[in-house]
């Protein structure tokens, strides 16, 4: 049919309201289906129906995360967070826990290998943790059913700093659209019809901590990071 | 078997509408996206297609104009199933849809009820 090379992407554009809006409507829409689907007998057998039930909290839990962390970025007392040197293994090992149970419930694997050398960072704990959550939020979203989700971390800018992240194997986006969303700091947090609100959110907190989100865009998918100064503690660690 | 492409990117919205599809005796396609599903619609013509508006990559509006460009998949039903369904309604008059249903109203059956209605 020739749509690749993304001659379609531009040709209908979409009110980024109303993309703000199905991402917060979607999870609403969601819960309220599974609740009617139980109540009126649809999912009959009991396993189908615990399976419901857990997509409901799962999608809530998912939900509510999205709108604490949107409160938390509009919160004066923001300014005041603390930073220290946080231990990466421990931080990316925190939040596969957290995400665990919805990537399982959603056929994803997450795998994270833990570096020989131990790592820090400049950071406050509770908000890198939101960060990458946030990004393994958004690569659930965009991998592959079945596909794989990995964190990572990299040394980068001549080991001054440390690329802490989440890379997803999922659909790839024509050149055209990746240029159009990498052409400003604040977009590159953006994939089409998505609103960015989590990515967004992650930048935010990133800024907070001094550090920068990043993007890479790989043939099968693509790689959020957030970039924070590595910390002189590494050796006492 | 007559066949249904479900083109959604949230998976657990996939497995209710696919249960639905199965008990009306239709087979399912599925994509994550618009660009998957144009990779399948050559090889695996479906019967009806149901898609969501905002999808990764290109979203459902540009998806529904490479439809309408071509003659031989422009007789395909299509149903849009979107949490933006009411906003965009207007939007859909010029595409060869046969109905909207808004994701924040949709009841378990809808599904299946506008599919039998236009296969």
């Amino acid at each position: 049919m020739g749509l690749h090379g993304g001659k379609l992407v531009n040709s209908s554009s979409i009110d980024p309201l109303l993309v703000v809006a199905h991402e917060l409507k979607e999870p609403l829409a969601l819960i309220r289906y599974l609740s009617l689907a139980i109540s009126s007998g649809a999912s009959q057998d009991d396993d189908s129906k615990r399976r419901a039930i857990e997509q409901i909290y799962q999608t809530a839990e998912r939900t509510l995360r999205l709108t604490t962390n949107l409160s938390k970025t509009a919160d004066a007392q923001m300014e005041l967070f603390s930073t220290e040197a946080v231990d990466v293994a421990r931080i990316l090992n925190d939040v596969k826990q957290e995400v665990l149970p919805l990537y399982r419930l959603s056929n994803r694997e997450i795998t994270f290998s833990k570096r020989r050398q131990s790592l820090a960072v400049v950071a406050n704990y509770d908000l890198l943790r939101r960060v990458i959550v946030e990004f393994a939020d958004n690569a659930l979203h965009y991998s592959d059913v079945d596909g794989m989700v990995e964190l990572f971390v990299q040394i980068s800018s001549k080991n001054q700093a440390a690329r802490i992240g989440v890379r997803d194997y999922g659909p790839a986006l024509p050149n055209n659209v990746w240029q159009g969303l990498t052409r400003d700091a604040r977009s590159i947090a953006r994939r089409p019809s998505s609103s960015g609100l989590g990515l967004r959110i992650a930048d935010s907190f990133a800024r907070r901590m001094n550090g920068r989100v990043g993007a890479i865009r790989h043939r099968d998918g693509a790689s959020f990071y957030v970039e924070l100064p590595l910390s002189r503690q590494l050796s006492l660690l | 078997m007559k066949s249904v492409m479900l083109i959604d990117d949230n998976q657990w919205f996939v497995q209710q509408f696919a249960r639905e599809v199965n008990q009306i005796g239709m087979r399912c396609i599925y994509a994550s996206s618009a660009i998957g599903a144009i990779d399948i619609i050559d090889d695996d013509r479906p019967d009806c297609i149901v898609t969501d508006i905002l999808l990764p990559g290109i979203n459902g509006v540009a998806f529904l104009n490479e439809i309408a460009s071509h003659d031989d998949l422009s007789r395909i039903p299509i149903i849009v199933v979107s949490s933006i369904g009411d906003e965009i309604r207007g939007r859909l008059d010029s595409y060869p849809v046969s109905s909207v249903i808004d994701k924040s109203s949709i009841k378990p059956g809808d599904i299946s009820r506008a599919i039998e209605r236009c296969v």
